[in-house]
């Protein structure tokens, strides 16, 4: 099944889209290369993603694999990667492995996405 | 002065749940069961005979337990009905206690109680009837209501029954005993206070501990962990490196890997369970946690190794004469080169061909085949998208959980055909 369910582009703010990327199910070592793929497309358009993980119900080390790895590529594209809607239980792997202090972490892709607005008071 | 223990199958399910394949009353809380924890009541109220009855099967208890030699009880075993109230299970047994006084524990896990004070004169002058219950179960003193001896005590002794129906109560139960440790009695070495520490324990160098913390038999902590505070850690647990494990419980049989951080969870084999949330993890990866299992048996070594032998033989046979072919136009890798030699080289590469000598290593037994470092192959060429060290020992750990011998042949085939620019250094 493929984690990838959807993506949209968030023009909310006209001088920065936001790319949301919605995943579902399980992302683990026999589906993860597929993030990749889709994330490479998705860097194109926009370097301001949010993985929205509201939907994801299972992650291993592989999925975290993806995950990070997409980070890295957003901030060497001079952009970032953000976290939405984490369950308790995928959440439990970022802690574990202190994945969670890489990312900034949101309840929701909506805060997720206001959190890249350009004109946000520090 | 008797105790009589009611053990009721259908209670304490959530226990069951939590923790599967173990009776309730023996899932360990800082490293001692719950029903060695009654017994130490037992012992301190001054009952040295101990009856068990329960409506359900009692095999395992009974196998823990055998005629209680091991606490110094003399234990013995009835059954009952499931719908037999704590009066007719009292009637039932009349004549295990004759005319003492009893104590009856009544579907409990645990008391809280405190082994420096004195229970025995508290008990025997208390009344016939219900001294404790919560709900959940209870503690009711019957036999003889001696009014000729009676006499008061001074003050009461701390005795209460904690809320336990839950993995949250559990956990701040198991916090609380390791913050009170000198009240009971906590297995392993202590010479200090808030520090227990069981038989065959592996600290590294460069460990930290913290108090209070407690550590069970056959445990390996290894360099760079911080263990506690309030770090209860089981039997049969390997804490890797620069782990961090804190407020937590990791029960027996349990591997933490390294640079990890075990804070305010329960782990458990490859669970890991969040108190505070109910979230509860099953992990796939052995690398991060995982059941510490007995290695292979040796046939399966042996196997393996003649498995690995005769695919190294026709690996051998096939690579021989491009080898010596190609070998002599290889030089030194130029760089970024583009030419002729170049080509050869990556050829050469593509083909497997740099592996060759090492198949000579094989032979003696020396070097897998394929396998986690070190070895000819290694099983993180099987896959693409390792980009990095640390990708390339996520493969090679989930490979190695499921390693088979002739599961490596297929495998082998796959590092074979997949010889890209690989950014993971081979052996």
């Amino acid at each position: 099944m493929t984690p990838v369910r959807n993506y949209l582009i968030d023009t909310s703010f006209s001088s920065l889209p936001v790319a949301v990327l919605f995943l579902n199910g399980r992302l683990d070592a026999s589906n993860c290369s597929e993030v990749h793929s889709v994330f490479s497309e998705l860097l194109r358009q926009s370097t301001s993603i949010v993985l929205d993980c509201t939907e994801l119900e299972f992650l291993d080390s592989s999925g975290l694999g993806a995950i990070v790895s997409s980070l890295r590529k957003a901030i060497e594209a001079g952009g970032d990667l953000r976290l939405s809607g984490l369950s308790n239980n995928v959440a439990l792997l970022f802690e574990l492995t202190k994945a969670q202090r890489l990312f900034s972490i949101y309840n929701d892709s909506t805060a997720a996405v206001a959190s890249f607005n350009p004109l946000k008071p520090e | 002065m008797k105790t009589l223990i009611i053990i009721r199958e259908n209670a304490h399910s959530w226990l069951r749940d939590t923790f599967p394949g173990q009776h309730p009353l023996l899932v360990r809380i800082c490293n001692k069961s719950f029903l060695e924890f009654l017994f130490d009541f037992s012992i301190i109220a001054g009952a040295r005979e101990v009856r068990i009855v329960s409506d359900g099967d009692m095999a395992e208890i009974r196998d823990f337990c055998h005629d209680g030699g091991r606490w110094g009880l003399n234990i013995s075993y009835a059954t009952i009905q499931k719908s037999d109230t704590i009066t007719q299970i009292n009637n039932k047994n009349r004549r295990f206690y004759a005319a003492e006084r009893i104590i009856v524990l009544d579907n409990l896990l645990f008391i809280e109680f405190n082994k420096n004070e004195s229970y025995t004169e508290y008990l025997a002058s208390s009344h016939v009837g219900m001294l404790l219950s919560n709900g959940q179960g209870s503690v009711y003193l019957d036999g003889a209501d001696q009014q000729s001896i009676l006499e008061q005590c001074g003050s009461s002794p701390h005795i209460s029954i904690p809320e336990l129906g839950s993995l949250p109560e559990y956990f701040r139960l198991s916090a609380e005993i390791l913050r009170q440790g000198s009240r009971y009695i906590l297995p392993g070495y202590s010479n200090e206070d808030g520090c227990y520490i069981g038989r065959n324990v592996v600290i590294h160098k460069g460990v930290e501990i913290k108090k209070p913390v407690i550590i069970g038999n056959n445990v390996q902590i290894m360099p760079g962990c911080v263990i506690g505070p309030e770090a209860v850690i089981g039997s049969t647990v390997i804490i890797d490196r620069e782990s961090l494990v804190t407020g937590s419980i990791v029960m027996h049989n349990t591997f933490v890997g390294e640079q990890l951080e075990v804070k305010n969870k329960i782990a458990s084999g490859n669970r890991l369970m969040d108190p505070a949330t109910g979230a509860s993890l099953q992990l796939v990866d052995a690398h991060l946690l995982s059941e510490i299992t007995s290695e292979g048996t040796v046939y399966e070594g042996i196997v393996r190794r003649l498995v690995h032998v005769l695919a190294a033989l026709l690996l051998f046979i096939a690579q021989l004469l491009p080898y010596l072919f190609l070998r002599p136009f290889v030089g030194e890798p130029v760089a970024g080169g583009t030419g002729h030699e170049h080509k050869t080289a990556q050829l050469f590469n593509r083909l497997s061909l740099d592996r060759f000598p090492q198949l000579f290593r094989v032979f003696s037994g020396s070097l897998r085949l394929i396998g986690s470092q070190p070895a000819v192959f290694r099983y993180a060429e099987t896959e693409e998208w390792p980009e990095n060290e640390m990708d390339a020992r996520i493969v090679e750990q989930f490979c190695t959980l499921h390693s088979h011998p002739f599961g490596d042949i297929p495998l082998l085939l796959k590092a074979l055909l997949n010889r890209k620019e690989s950014k993971i250094a081979a052996s």
